[in-house]
């Protein structure tokens, strides 16, 4: 009877060092997409930039919650009151 | 027992099974490891940032009252008025415990105390009768720049240079001064004063007069 050769083919060897090198394409493939659609869809502006721009800044600024420039006109020191810099007289 | 350090030191690699060696499922997740500590680090940095500026802001927002307030009380003239409230502010900002946060980049005061009348600046459409507006103070532009980093392979926090300024003011008025209350109580300004009141005070009735020799200036 004819023995059988081994062929390289048949060789388990080197099978989970190509599993591994799938798996570590595959997190940084998926690593790299969430990171591609956080910049995409500017996630971090709007955590940061976004309600700086409309909430923060008016606050800060007049005391109203939104931009700072449409929160102008609603600032505190608009409000109508008697106060007056130059002796109003009473109504 | 078999350190870590002796395990995978460089010689135990050379020397183990290669067989063995390409087993090792160690590190399999180390990229997902530092992805996510990317994402909880930058999170977390948003967030210190935030708490920091929010709190530096109350800062600010104290500097700029007690300028305004040192600059409200009367003096002589409007220059030592201007004068003490300047002092105030470069006192405060120069405070050992308050100059870290301008000092090292992180925050930045622009435009000095900024003391003057910003009534400009207002619109005065609404409602408010003009004379009651007073934005007579203290307005200093606040930059926190510690809000603008760059969190890896996630993104900016902004898109703009110096994208997270915000003027904050505190508006006291002004007491007269001593050359202003003169110069309004001469006596041709004071008769041109009492002229142009108005003619419901003619039915006040004055009772007694009583002669007040300091004028309050």
């Amino acid at each position: 009877m004819k023995k059988r050769t081994a062929s390289p083919l048949n060789s388990q060897r080197g099978q989970m060092t190509v599993e591994v090198i799938l798996l570590a394409v595959l997190f940084t493939a998926l690593a790299l997409l969430i990171g591609r659609y956080f910049k995409d869809e500017q996630i971090i502006q709007d955590a940061v930039q976004t309600p700086w721009n409309n909430k923060f800044a008016g606050m800060i600024e007049n005391g109203v919650w939104g931009g700072a420039e449409e929160t102008r006109e609603l600032h505190p020191n608009l409000l109508s009151r008697h106060s007056s810099l130059k002796g109003d007289s009473v109504q | 027992m078999i350190s870590n350090s002796k395990l995978y030191s460089t010689k135990n690699i050379r020397s183990a099974n290669p067989l063995k060696a390409l087993q090792n499922e160690r590190g399999l997740v180390t990229i997902d490891f530092i992805f996510a500590s990317i994402l909880i680090g930058g999170f977390f940095a948003i967030l210190f940032s935030i708490m920091l500026t929010l709190s530096v802001v109350e800062v600010t927002q104290y500097i700029t009252y007690a300028t305004a307030r040192t600059f409200y009380a009367g003096h002589w003239d409007r220059t030592q008025q201007e004068n003490l409230g300047e002092a105030k502010f470069n006192e405060l900002i120069e405070n050992e415990t308050v100059s870290p946060f301008f000092n090292n980049g992180w925050f930045e005061l622009e435009g000095g105390p900024g003391i003057q009348d910003w009534g400009d600046v207002y619109p005065s459409s609404r409602n408010a009768s003009e004379d009651s507006a007073n934005f007579i103070g203290s307005r200093i532009e606040l930059n926190a720049k510690i809000l603008e980093f760059r969190i890896p392979l996630i993104g900016d926090t902004s898109d703009l240079d110096d994208a997270f300024k915000a003027n904050v003011a505190s508006y006291l008025n002004r007491e007269p001064t001593s050359q202003e209350c003169l110069e309004f109580l001469n006596e041709q300004n004071r008769f041109e004063a009492i002229k142009r009141l108005d003619g419901s005070y003619r039915n006040s009735a004055i009772r007694d007069y009583v002669r007040v020799a300091d004028n309050g200036c």
